[in-house]
């Protein structure tokens, strides 16, 4: 049976200790439900994505009108998909959403976001980002206790796909490629869950 | 393990649906009016097709037909009867709604399935629908924020197999893969003429 990849309780006590609020909630509370980790780790994905195309808008560094189109667009769907997880991890256990950044993969990101200097370095920052999280959001289905959510999840997913395929085809690269050369997703680039949640 | 039944129906018509969809970029190929290097996209993803179809043949429990599904196979032929007069435009109009349409069938599937290998599956192969959708759709020209409906993978448009009776006729007789003459690149391809603004 498939099962998304848990992070260590270490990992997942880390994340709630930086969260303010309910004095009562444990770690163990949040590893035994795997719904509930999944959903704010893909809510702090998300905003993740969001700060990203921020920073990068802030930058000064895209030139093209179609890039910025495609930056602005894509910080929009993930408005959307951080409210849906927040929504759905909220309809389980109360007041859980994860509200913030992922701080474990902004961390590993910030040197390469620091490192921009081209409408290029952008691109292929953003092309990261959304691979992780297309192969983060595959990885997750058949691991829910509630069968609805793999819908939930993928329905997410298969859009970060077509936002890898934008970017991939912006940057015309082999690096880059916009579709997997076999035609099948894959969890290679993905996050475990729980990590930095 | 023997596969759930739920899950036996939704795999077979996948397959039969991977098989009809295989069999028109073949034909569309065939009919002469995609540039070369949009053919070899086509014949690329007529590939990944037939390999969606196998696996989809794997998960169905024995159950595999290796056969395209009658009705939707004469409906679509049907439809690239009529648009090929359009040109390319018409044809990959065409291929970007069957696209649209698998993924869309894989979201309403996994909305039923119950084990996680045929999650998995259907999971590894809708994004990857709507990945060959946006490169098909980039190909016709269309900017960024025509590529996206919203924000979200839906389960409307898919294929529905009420909508597409078995036809009366004997066999309908797919082509296949191997009467294709172009030779398919195993590499990402990028379709030269990109997203335009």
């Amino acid at each position: 049976m498939a099962l998304a990849l848990v992070a260590c309780a270490d990992q997942v006590g880390d994340g709630f200790d930086r969260r303010p609020g309910d004095p009562d909630r444990t770690p163990t509370t949040f590893a035994t439900n795997l719904d509930v980790v999944i959903l704010r780790t893909a809510s702090s994905l998300e905003r993740l994505a969001i700060g990203v195309y921020d920073a990068i808008s802030g930058l000064g560094v895209v030139e093209t009108p179609e890039v910025q189109a495609t930056i602005d667009l894509f910080r929009n769907h993930h408005r959307d998909h951080a409210a849906l997880f927040d929504a759905a991890t909220n309809s389980i256990e109360i007041d859980s959403a994860f509200t913030d950044s992922n701080p474990v993969i902004a961390a590993r990101l910030r040197p390469r976001l620091a490192a921009i200097r081209t409408e290029n370095d952008a691109l292929k920052l953003a092309y990261e980002i959304e691979t992780i999280k297309s192969s983060t959001y595959f990885s997750t289905v058949g691991s829910f206790g509630d069968r609805k959510l793999n819908q939930a999840v993928m329905s997410v997913g298969g859009i970060e796909a077509r936002h890898v395929t934008v970017l991939g085809d912006l940057l015309r690269s082999t690096a880059s490629p916009p579709y997997p050369a076999d035609g099948f997703a894959t969890n290679q680039a993905a996050v475990v869950v729980g990590t930095g949640v | 393990m023997a596969q759930e039944a739920n899950d036996v129906a939704p795999t077979v018509f996948a397959e039969s649906l991977e098989l009809s969809v295989m069999a028109i970029y073949v034909e569309a190929v065939q009919s002469g009016v995609l540039r070369p290097a949009i053919s070899d996209v086509v014949n690329l993803f007529a590939r990944h097709h037939q390999e969606h179809a196998d696996a989809f043949g794997a998960a169905s429990d024995g159950k595999q037909t290796g056969q395209a599904h009658p009705g939707v196979l004469l409906a679509l032929r049907r439809r690239l009867e009529r648009v090929v007069v359009d040109g390319e435009a018409g044809v990959l109009t065409l291929l970007v709604d069957i696209e649209n349409s698998l993924a869309a069938s894989y979201m309403f599937t996994l909305g039923s399935l119950v084990e996680p290998a045929a999650m998995m599956v259907t999971a590894s192969i809708l994004p990857v629908a709507g990945q060959h959708a946006t490169v098909l759709a980039g190909a016709l020209g269309r900017p960024v924020g025509a590529l996206f409906t919203g924000a979200f993978e839906t389960d409307a448009e898919r294929f529905d197999p009420a909508d597409f009776p078995v036809p009366t006729e004997t066999t309908v007789k797919p082509p296949t893969l191997s009467s294709t003459s172009t030779t398919m690149s195993s590499s990402t391809t990028s379709i030269a003429t990109g997203f335009q603004p």
